[in-house]
Order: structure tokens, then sequence, then C-alpha cells
């Protein structure tokens, strides 16, 4: 005769447990002491499963309580579902540890002959024992992003200066490469001027003069009117002569950018860049006369 | 037993546009780091950030966060910076 599988189990209430388990999935998982309780494999007694409660010394929500009988089946399927964790991948579980797992529903039930057992439901973060045995599968690394770079791709995006300039540049248009070559420079001083801690009110106005020299050049009103930057360099020549009229007789000053005015800039630069070379201020002319 | 970790420190220059974003990273990864200088007229703090070698994780938040910073660098800055204008 064969050999009696319960003869396998402890006591009453794991032999219960592991019926249960068998109609649910047909497997058994292998725990190290439950308090008492020691549920053994019922299937592949050599395969390793993963052990549930490591942690069972300081977390005794690990403790599978005994189960009353087969009727129980909305506990029973709870209890199994919970079992279904630890035997299936890192990707279901760290779903489930979303919703912690309904263990701590199960307070306590009573086996017919057996003691209850009440599960410690005080400690609500049930995640630590799913984390433990999913420890060694780590998450896939996700990278993060910028919301400065993302802002910036996003108005360069806008902007579509890029084309624009790709055809522009393409017919080696003179005015438009004597302005932005121009233009480059100032918009950098300019960068660079709101990045510090505090210029020189007479730098500021040295740029401002450059810009208007470029609006009042022939190059400049001879531009094409495809060339994107036109209202763009107006608008800053307006905006830097107001602040240095605006600063009157100080010598040191704060010069600010807003966020936006500042991101147009970068990208105005970074759009010239490809197109133009980048010359210091002390090596360009800004008067077309001047030699 | 307990190997010894492999710690690194890497030093970046964080201008202040990308400054919320890049602690943002470094306090969600837990990544030791402290402010070793602010260069105040370029706008640009220079942290140190200990990495340990052998936690793959670190060295991707590290690659992660230089690829954030060499696009940002790439938007704003050009070959040769100079700390004069005039120069520049």
């Amino acid at each position: 005769m064969p050999k009696r599988t319960d003869s396998l189990y402890c006591s009453h209430s794991c032999r219960q447990l592991a019926y249960v388990l068998r109609k649910a999935n047909g497997k058994v998982i292998e725990s190290e002491n439950l308090q008492g309780l020691q549920i053994t494999k019922t299937s592949h007694p050599k395969k390793q499963e993963p052990s549930i409660n490591k942690n069972t010394e300081r977390n005794p929500i690990n403790v599978y309580p005994s189960i009353e009988d087969e009727n129980t089946s909305s506990d029973a399927n709870k209890l199994t579902d919970n079992m279904n964790y630890q035997s299936n991948n890192a990707e279901i579980i760290q779903q489930s540890s979303i919703n912690p797992p309904l263990l701590t529903d199960i307070k306590s039930i009573v086996t017919k002959n057996e003691l209850p057992v009440n599960l410690n439901t005080e400690n609500k973060n049930t995640n630590k024992n799913f984390n433990l045995i999913q420890k060694n599968a780590e998450p896939e690394y996700k990278e993060y992003t910028s919301r400065c770079i993302n802002e910036l791709d996003y108005l360069h995006i806008e902007r579509d200066n890029w084309s624009t300039l790709d055809k522009f540049f393409e017919s080696k248009d003179e005015a438009g490469m004597w302005v932005s070559e121009r233009y480059r420079c100032l918009v950098e001083c300019l960068l660079l001027f709101s990045e510090m801690k505090l210029i020189e009110l007479d730098d500021l106005k040295e740029v401002c003069n450059a810009l208007t020299c470029v609006m009042q050049s022939k190059y400049y009103k001879y531009l094409h009117p495809s060339y994107p930057y036109i209202s763009e360099i107006k608008e800053l020549r307006e905006r830097t002569k107001s602040k240095c009229l605006k600063e009157g007789a100080a010598i040191f000053i704060k010069y600010k950018l807003s966020k936006e005015q500042k991101q147009n800039m970068i990208l105005a630069r970074m759009e010239l860049s490809q197109f133009v070379p980048k010359i210091k201020f002390s090596e360009l002319k800004f008067r077309e006369n001047e030699k | 037993m307990n190997t010894k970790n492999e710690i690194q420190e890497h030093s970046i220059k964080v201008p202040s546009d990308m400054l919320i974003d890049i602690f943002a990273i470094l306090l969600k990864e837990g990544l030791k780091h402290e402010v070793v200088q602010v260069l105040e007229n370029r706008a640009i703090a220079v942290l140190s950030v200990e990495i340990d070698s052998k936690q793959l994780r670190q060295l991707k938040v590290m690659q992660n966060i230089q690829n954030l910073l060499n696009a940002y660098n790439d938007y704003r800055f050009s070959e040769n910076e100079s700390f004069n204008w005039r120069e520049n």
C-alpha cells in the first residue's frame, strides 16, 4: 500500500492547508518554522521553492493560519492567492505589492481542534515580506528625465527654426550670415550676463549699442523675410535698451532674464551654432563700415 | 562575510537651471552628495557624489545624470567658454 501522504505533516492544520493548496494549484510552498507549524512538500521534494517567511521572528504576519475545512473556500482562496505570489514571477509580485496581500484580512481562523492563531494586523507594512523575496530581482532601471531639458526640447520643436535656417544658409545669403554671426555672439554675451552675480552697466550698454548697430546696418535691412530672428533681434534690443535706461547711474547691476526669455535665447544660440562659427565679441565689428 | 564596497567620488558641475532636477534624482536614489563649490559668476554648483561602483544601479544613475547634463550643455554652451565676456 502506498504510504499516506499526510504522514508528512506535523499537524492536522498543516494537512488541511496542503489539501487546499493542492486544490488551488497543486503546489505547496516550503517554508521555515511558522510558529510551530511546518508545511512540507507534497510534490517535487528536491525542488527548491522560494521560501515565504524569511522574517518570521520579526514579523508574525507571515504565519499561515490553520484552516477550518474546505468549505471556507473564500478564505482559502485568499490564502492560495497569497501563496501564488511567492511561486510566481517578480512582475506579478511587484504588481501585487501595490495592494497589500489579503493575508492581513485574515485575522483569525479557528479550526475545530486547534487554538486560534491571531495575526498581528498592527504591522501594516506587508510589502516588506514580498520585497524580501524579490530582493534579488531588482526592477529595471528607468531613466530619469529633466524638466528643464524637456521644456527646451518642446520649445525647440515649437520654434521649428532649424529647417528654415537650413534652407536660408544653403543659399549663402551674405546678409543672413553677417547678421547671424553677430546675433549669436550678442546672445551668448547676454546669456553670460544673466548668469553672473553682478555686471557693469557699461558692459550691458556696450552690448546694447552693438545690437543697435546691427539693426541699423544695411545687412539687417536687406534680410530676407524668411530669416527667423528679425523680430527677435528687435525685441531683444528694445528690452536691453529699456533695462539700461531703467538702471540710470548705477555702476553694477543684476541682469536677469525670465525663464521664457532665457529658454528662447538658449535655443537661438544652439540653432545658430549649427550654421555660423563662434566669434569673440572683441574680434567682431558691428558697424558695417568698420574694418 | 562583508566585502568592502568600492566608493567612488564623482565631481559634477550642475548649472543652476538643472539643480532641481539633479537634486531630485540624487535624493530619490539616496546617493550621498555634497556641494563642494559654487561658481557664482557662472551660476554653477559643483557637487561631489559618492557612488558604490559595485552597485550597477548607482552607476546607471550617475550615467543618467551625466547624460542630462550633457544634453543641457549642448543647448547652452559652446565648446570654448570664457569668463571674460569680450573673449567669449
